[in-house]
């Protein structure tokens, strides 16, 4: 296992001419990018661009047609473990009975032996909840956290678990702009040793935090934050956009140029996207 | 209620009877305690109206073609772990639409036990006492069966526990954290099973799905912590089946149906009492 353990200068994700297809109908097509390590990586393109098809090729969880990806050194089924997934929503009983302690000692639920978490799962546990800004909720139920308390305590799972590779799936969706704010700062936090990939439709907050864009549109292209214009969006999107804030190289975008602009790697004009199932 | 109190020390069907209501409620209040979190109480009433099949199959092959190892206690498991089974595959990462498979099972059970039974030569009153249970019948074997089960599931929430908890808060994140959740979905699936067939010896086909879910959903308003969920829910299904079993006794009513009625009444009581803690701003 160690022997896939990344070096210094291998990056956390490879991904080489991956196409991917439900049935007939191809989502994701010649997708080629290469993320280091400890990146902040927003991934960015519209509904059924193939963002979360993107995720779940990366969690293993979906085999691409052609191609091949690699995720911290090996391929994503045999490093799943060292990924920390955050769904856009949980499924959740209001009146689930677990505490915030268990769900995050859920993320060593595999380490755990007969039934039990040792004192090495507690620490662990403590740490995570500690760097989510979360330490003092730890007897607390689950069930009483507003929605941005309850993301960070799925990301403390997840880190709890060992992860090296944060995958986020929409992680503000549905969050207030308060804790959508102290979450961004968090990812960025978190990438002192951890690789954290979000897919968000939050384009002025992103550009703000992130330090790569991956967009995303049947295909993709990795830009560097300094790198971004609006053009980049614009052309992921395959449409107009509205920017709210103008925080970072974000504007009001004119629909007219979209249609015309050249493909940028990210997918380009409406006639090329494809329906994403699992968006 | 001095009746009974006062045949307890004269009749050792009584003492059974007793033992029988405690040992049931610790498998219950165990295995109902997963049931009621992961809401899957309609798994629970197609394995138990399932039942059905097993027990008329059983009897048939007794009578018409003389295989008379065959109890029916014994066709009830038998079809009760082959549902669990069928169940937990079909429903795995949302293969079939699990309430479309439930109402098949619990239908088609039911439908073949009454098919079974018809065939069978004679009247079958015995499997008739099945439907509405029999816990003042138990017997020695019985509760040898029953303290056997209880050990089984103790063991298995002792060693599971972690993984349960894990696969019923989300599946999805336990099995990408590494659970191998189509495992315990079978293991969870049959203890399930097996917990409705010894609760239909007690208080029935019809009744069982009452007594696994009803404690231990009384459990789930008064406590937030799984484990303690489970340990309210058995002590909640202990007192109910005795109070029932003790009240049902003088007058002559029906065990099953009054160990269910007081399950309702206190489930009753504990959705009141949660609802006024929460308007009153304490944590429910």
């Amino acid at each position: 296992m160690s022997a896939e353990r990344p070096t210094a200068a291998e990056p956390a994700i490879e991904v080489s001419d991956v196409c991917f297809a439900y049935g007939g109908q191809e989502v994701l097509h010649n997708v080629s990018f290469r993320i280091a390590r400890n990146a902040l990586v927003a991934v960015v393109g519209p509904n059924g661009g193939g963002k979360t098809t993107l995720l779940k090729l990366l969690l293993g969880e979906l085999e691409p047609r052609y191609g091949t990806i690699r995720v911290l050194g090996g391929a994503p089924a045999a490093t799943r473990v060292r990924i920390g997934y955050v769904p856009q929503t949980v499924p959740f009983d209001p009146r689930f009975p677990v505490s915030v302690r268990e769900a995050v000692l859920m993320g060593r639920v595999a380490k755990s032996r007969f039934g039990h978490y040792g004192p090495p799962d507690h620490t662990a546990a403590r740490d995570a909840l500690a760097r989510v800004g979360l330490a003092d909720f730890e007897r607390r139920s689950f069930a009483e956290l507003s929605g941005g308390e309850r993301q960070r305590v799925l990301i403390a799972q997840a880190l709890a678990g060992g992860s090296e590779l944060l995958l986020l799936d929409e992680p503000v969706a549905n969050v207030d702009p308060e804790h959508t704010s102290r979450l961004y700062e968090l990812f960025k936090a978190l990438t002192s040793d951890v690789t954290v990939m979000m897919v968000s439709h939050n384009l002025s907050v992103v550009t703000g935090h992130a330090t790569h864009v991956l967009c995303v549109n049947r295909m993709a292209g990795l830009h560097a934050i300094g790198e971004v214009a609006s053009s980049t969006f614009t052309e992921a999107f395959g449409g107009s956009l509205t920017t709210i804030r103008h925080d970072a190289d974000c504007h009001v975008m004119d629909p007219s140029a979209a249609l015309d602009a050249p493909h940028h790697g990210c997918g380009g004009g409406a006639d090329s996207r494809a329906t994403d199932r699992t968006d | 209620m001095l009746t009974f109190f006062k045949d307890l020390c004269s009749y050792p069907f009584l003492v059974n009877a007793v033992v029988a209501a405690v040992l049931v409620s610790v498998a219950a209040g165990l295995a109902g305690s997963l049931v009621v979190v992961r809401r899957s109480t309609y798994l629970a009433g197609a394995v138990s109206h399932s039942i059905l099949a097993g027990l008329g199959l059983a009897r048939l092959l007794q009578r018409r073609f003389g295989f008379d190892g065959l109890s029916p206690m014994m066709g009830a498991v038998l079809v009760a772990v082959g549902v669990a089974l069928l169940m937990a595959r079909l429903t795995a990462r949302g293969k079939q639409r699990a309430d479309t498979v439930l109402s098949a099972v619990w239908t088609g059970g039911m439908a073949l036990g009454v098919s079974f039974v018809a065939a069978t030569p004679g009247y079958q009153d015995d499997l008739m006492s099945y439907l509405f249970g029999s816990i003042l019948l138990v017997s020695g074997t019985d509760l040898a069966w029953m303290a056997a089960m209880d050990v089984l599931i103790i063991g298995v929430m002792a060693v599971c526990y972690n993984r349960f908890l894990a696969i019923a808060f989300n599946e999805e994140l336990a099995r990408l954290r590494g659970v191998n959740t189509a495992v315990y979905e079978v293991v969870y699936h049959v203890l399930t099973a097996l917990t409705v067939v010894l609760l239909v010896r007690v208080v029935g086909i019809v009744l069982a799905i009452a007594l696994l879910t009803l404690p231990a959903a009384a459990a789930g308003l008064v406590t937030r912590r799984l484990d303690r969920m489970m340990a309210a829910a058995v002590g909640i299904g202990i007192a109910v089946s005795l109070l029932g079993l003790a009240v049902s006794y003088g007058p002559g009513w029906p065990p099953g149906a009054t160990i269910v009625e007081i399950a309702v009444l206190v489930y009753l009581a504990a959705s009141c009492a949660a609802r006024r803690r929460v308007r009153l701003g304490a944590p429910a």
